[in-house]
């Protein structure tokens, strides 16, 4: 069992590792707290979201891009790889705040924003259906059925193939009208979410969270109402 | 009031960039960037007008006689040449193609990648043959065409993850594959030059919305560059055009050469104008959301905004910052030019 200060000082390599996006440094230093006796959610929690929570930062003050970001995210799930069978041993697994499904629509390949709001929702302690790029309406359907999640997120960046969200959403809320939509895409703004009758979208990567946990709010707000 | 020619306002501003002219039109010169939408003026599916180059023709004439624009941009598809080079494409029925399999997914393939022959591979004939048409059924507007840039193939081969990981951890292979799409987009580009039609290079993946600003300086900037270079050697003066954000390479945009520089709403106009002057024509930026929006006061806006941010001595052409949406209904993009012509006045 490593002391407090051996703690301290791996979770600052393991979090200076991640932020430069150095991948091997981040499986060495997540071995290194594992072996050490390292709690493995503190690890996950104030190693590497703390991490990832600074890297959101760095872009967004644009001294970091995508391709820092993807390098970071790459990081990131080497270092949950080595973490989860540890969490799962401790007997410890936090229930999921909550649990999204997300794609990118039919027609469309572009998936990069999709993968970094699937890592930012990983990191958050999300649980998260990936359905992938180029994903038929009906996946849409079968998959928040199948899981019961709370959230589906729905991605595209070309404006002829965001024209298929609005039937989406529209037998998704037929089917559960619990269920929240948002919205992803540089073509997406506040004015479709509405027409489209979406309930939110996000601007980058580090506001999804932040929205989906706000309408995870309202709807748990509604169901006690 | 006289009456000018698209082809007297473009050259206007070419003048007013390039000389100490400063030859008096009657407003800015400007069109939107329309491809895909104007498959629905003759009743066209887009995978009709992307796999049919006459219909692509009827199309384009069927745009500039409804909205009669400045320039005449040939907006086809970005996946050109690398359909060419061996990527699967499919086409959605009312969509733009997408890359089902890219060739480079195996990047050891590169070594036995052969470039492409613009005048026999792929859909490359049809996208000429196209241009040769237009240009002789259009003639009061300069008929441009715009093709795939090296990062844009590069990307298209590779995938944009595969790519922007490639670039990080192995710029060696980045470079060698870049020096490839290089030559083919010079060689595209030549094929476009033989028929008077001097290319201007897409470069939609190249900005910061994507890209660091440092690596476009260190990895792509040399390519264009060269590519620029090389047509400059001939006479001709090539355009580029990146989408996204891109204030931070707004410089080295113009520091390539480019004799025209094409950038999208989220760039700032005022900062390009200052870039731009006397060394490059500006090009943009009205966001294409607003052809789709019910909202006519705020595309007025946006219009009347740009105008201001380029002086009319800066030789500015108001457009579109990327491709109208496909689905844009034709009287809203009509506004585009009427709009133009209300508020545009010199």
């Amino acid at each position: 069992m490593a002391s407090d200060e051996r703690t301290q000082e791996i979770l600052k390599e393991l979090r200076e590792a991640l932020i430069r996006y150095d991948e091997d440094g981040v499986v060495e230093w997540t071995k290194t707290a594992i072996d050490e006796g390292v709690d493995p959610f503190a690890a996950a929690l104030e190693g590497l979201a703390d991490a990832m929570i600074e890297v959101g930062e760095l872009y967004n003050k644009r001294k970091y891009f995508v391709p820092e970001l993807l390098l970071c995210s790459d990081a990131l799930y080497a270092g949950l790889e080595i973490l989860r069978p540890a969490i799962k041993a401790s007997g410890r697994e936090s229930e999921a705040k909550g649990s999204i499904v997300l794609g990118v629509v039919e027609g469309d390949v572009h998936d990069i924003g999709k993968n970094l709001i699937k890592m930012m929702f990983d990191v958050a302690g999300w649980t998260v259906y990936d359905l992938g790029k180029d994903v038929p309406l009906e996946k849409f359907l079968e998959e928040q059925l199948r899981t019961d999640s709370d959230i589906v997120g729905l991605s595209a960046l070309m404006t002829t193939s965001m024209i298929v969200m609005p039937e989406i959403i529209k037998k998704l809320k037929e089917r559960n009208p619990n269920v929240r939509i948002m919205l992803g895409g540089a073509p997406i703004n506040q004015e479709l979410v509405e027409k489209y009758g979406a309930d939110g979208f996000a601007t980058n990567a580090g506001n999804a969270v932040d929205e989906a946990m706000n309408l995870l709010k309202m709807l748990k707000k509604e169901e006690t109402k | 009031m006289e009456s000018y020619t698209g082809r007297q306002r473009v050259s206007a501003a070419f003048k007013k960039t390039f000389t100490d002219q400063d030859p008096k039109i009657d407003r800015v010169p400007a069109y939107p960037f329309t491809g895909q939408c104007n498959a629905q003026l003759i009743g066209a599916t887009i995978r009709e007008i992307l796999q049919d180059p006459g219909l692509f023709v009827k199309a384009q004439v069927a745009g500039y006689e409804r909205y009669k624009p400045d320039i005449v941009l040939m907006q086809w598809d970005l996946l050109t040449e690398v359909e060419a080079l061996g990527n699967e494409l499919r086409f959605p029925e009312n969509g733009l193609c997408i890359s089902t399999k890219a060739a480079l997914e195996d990047k050891g393939k590169l070594s036995s990648l052969e470039l492409a022959d613009p005048t026999k591979d792929g859909r490359m004939p049809g996208y000429l043959e196209a241009i040769k048409e237009t240009k002789k059924i259009i003639t009061d507007a300069p008929v441009s065409p715009i093709v795939a840039g090296p990062w844009t193939i590069a990307i298209g081969l590779r995938g944009a993850s595969e790519l922007i990981r490639d670039a990080m951890k192995d710029p060696a292979y980045v470079h060698e594959l870049l020096e490839f799409t290089t030559q083919m987009s010079i060689r595209f580009g030549e094929a476009l030059l033989d028929i008077k039609a001097a290319p201007n290079y897409s470069e939609a993946p190249a900005s910061c919305s994507l890209i660091s600003p440092d690596m476009y300086r260190t990895v792509i900037f040399p390519h264009h560059k060269r590519i620029v270079d090389h047509f400059a050697e001939k006479k001709a003066g090539v355009g580029l055009h990146i989408c996204g954000y891109a204030d931070p390479i707004l410089e080295d945009m113009v520091n390539t050469g480019a004799n025209n520089i094409s950038i999208d709403a989220p760039s700032d106009l005022a900062k390009a104008v200052e870039a731009t002057r006397g060394k490059a024509v500006l090009i943009g930026n009205v966001d294409t959301f607003l052809f789709l929006s019910d909202d006519k006061e705020a595309m007025k806006q946006a219009i009347k905004g740009c105008v201001d941010a380029a002086p009319q001595d800066s030789g500015y052409i108001l457009a579109s910052g990327c491709e109208v949406p496909g689905i844009a209904p034709p009287e809203k993009i009509a506004w585009f030019m009427e709009l133009v012509n209300e508020v545009g006045r010199y």
